[in-house]
């Protein structure tokens, strides 16, 4: 046999090898080297995208554990979260509804937020806001979240029946949280149900604010509650700092707000042997009322 | 157009087919012959013999990949015009004729014989090339179908010189493995 027998033999080789040589000897495929690039290209794209995601993911997932919230925006979370951004002394209030006070000099923060489609949350919590924006924060740093009250609301939701989705559409809550304990604490939690929303959530929530206020004794806090009758009719609940002496009360309906009744029982209360004055004054004819001492944090102008 | 439109004309006997083929496979079959021949005159001789004898196969013929078909046409067109044409340098004149004559006596009593190991070649080549894989199948085929160079390929593929010459020497000694085994080397 010689070596041109070969040649010959392989001109019975099949068409499709024969097409796919021509092609890398037309240059219609790409040099190997390319396509190997193109592949690292994609895959190191393809990874950057997953690594994206799951970070974005667990980033969420960090979020909506630790408020139970869905659907808050990106906003939010970035202006919460970097502790190390440069946050000037304003009220900023989001189409979310979400309002976020910083004091950047004594590094504190207030943080208000409401799910965005609850007209009346929202509207408290401009009014809410344009209170701060003139007047002066308390004195502290208000950026933690004190797990332990999510957990309350949430074994109170769970007690009354309430599925946590439901509790997110319900109701809105409001905290003020104080880093540093060693500062006078204020600490409020609201906690507004509508009438509409029906006598089990209100009895959940007034569990849940009875499991919270089991703990914080050694930080100078007590909760006071009105009692049950009194907050169904007034969707309201207040927070009291026995320390600071302050009495902050944020009502819901008006038409069914009783202010004498919440004053004779802010007298009732232990914060009468101090002769706590109350005063109060309605900003909003949907039910936003706000009590405060005299000395408290509040403006001038609302005592 | 289609390759399935110009067998057509062809089996129509339409002209027009020729132009069609010199347009669509006229420089793929220019640069297998091209490769093989190495000489201009001897190339287009070549050509214009593939487009006759694919005039004449079809009909009969219905090649489905009419590239394949005229490049394997061109090709063994080609490589019969390389083997005459060293013959011709060999010696010429009467003496290479008269070699010619002896050797035809010699072939025609071993024709069948032949025959037979050259289908039996073919089937050992080409299960060897189908089971080949690539890339190296295809370098082995640029490199022995389509003849061209080691640097050729080399740049096509992104490859070194060096590297293509080590992948063909393996995918000679396996093809020889397989003659072997076949008892044909």
């Amino acid at each position: 046999m010689k070596a041109e027998d070969i040649l010959y033999a392989m001109n019975e080789v099949e068409d499709e090898p024969l097409r796919r040589a021509g092609q890398w000897l037309d240059g219609k495929k790409a040099l190997r080297l390319r396509p190997h690039i193109g592949r690292v290209l994609l895959i190191a794209a393809a990874l950057a995208f997953a690594l994206g995601g799951i970070g974005w993911y667990v980033y969420h997932s960090a979020i909506a554990a630790r408020f139970p919230r869905k659907g808050e925006t990106l906003t939010y979370h970035e202006a919460y979260y970097d502790e190390h951004a440069e946050y000037e002394e304003e009220v900023q209030i989001s189409r979310a509804g979400l309002v976020i006070q910083v004091d950047s000099e004594a590094e504190s923060r207030v943080c208000l937020f409401t799910p965005p489609d609850v007209g009346f949350a929202r509207t408290a919590f401009m009014n809410f806001a344009s209170v701060l924006e003139t007047g002066e924060l308390p004195e502290g740093v208000y950026t933690s979240y004190p797990p332990e009250l999510r957990v309350g609301l949430e074994e109170g939701l769970r007690q009354a029946g309430v599925s946590r989705t439901e509790a997110e559409d319900l109701c809105f809550r409001w905290y003020l949280y104080q880093e540093d304990r060693e500062a006078p604490t204020l600490m409020v939690e609201i906690y507004n149900a509508y009438d509409l929303y029906g006598r089990d959530l209100i009895l959940g929530l007034r569990d849940a604010e009875v499991e919270i206020v089991s703990e914080p004794e050694t930080e100078g806090i007590q909760r006071l509650e009105l009692r049950h009758h009194q907050l169904l009719e007034s969707n309201y609940l207040l927070q009291f700092d026995s320390e600071r002496q302050y009495l902050l009360v944020i009502c819901g309906d008006s038409a069914s707000y009783d202010f004498p009744a919440l004053e004779a029982f802010a007298d009732s209360l232990a914060i009468q042997q101090t002769k706590l004055t109350v005063t109060a004054r309605e900003t909003d004819s949907r039910g936003f009322k706000v009590l405060a001492t005299p000395d408290g944090w509040l403006p001038e102008a609302w005592q | 157009m289609e390759d399935k439109d110009i067998v057509d004309l062809y089996w129509q006997r339409s002209e027009q087919a020729l132009r069609e083929t010199e347009i669509k496979y006229g420089a793929y079959c220019r640069t297998i012959a091209g490769r093989i021949l190495q000489n201009e005159g001897d190339t287009e001789e070549c050509l214009n013999d593939t487009w006759l004898r694919a005039w004449n196969a079809m009909p009969t013929d219905r090649p489905a990949f009419l590239g394949g078909y005229l490049g394997k046409l061109c090709r063994w067109l080609s490589l019969n015009r390389l083997r005459d044409a060293a013959r011709q340098r060999r010696g010429g004149g009467e003496t290479a004729l008269a070699l010619e004559e002896l050797d035809e006596m010699i072939a025609a009593a071993a024709d069948t014989e032949k025959q037979v190991e050259s289908l039996e070649l073919s089937r050992v080549v080409c299960n060897y090339v189908n089971q080949m894989r690539e890339p190296a199948r295809s370098i082995f085929l640029c490199r022995y179908w389509y003849m061209a160079s080691v640097k050729e390929i080399g740049e096509r593929f992104g490859y070194s010189e060096s590297k293509v010459k080590s992948m063909l020497a393996r995918s000679r000694n396996r093809l020889k493995e397989a003659l072997e085994k076949e008892g044909l080397l």
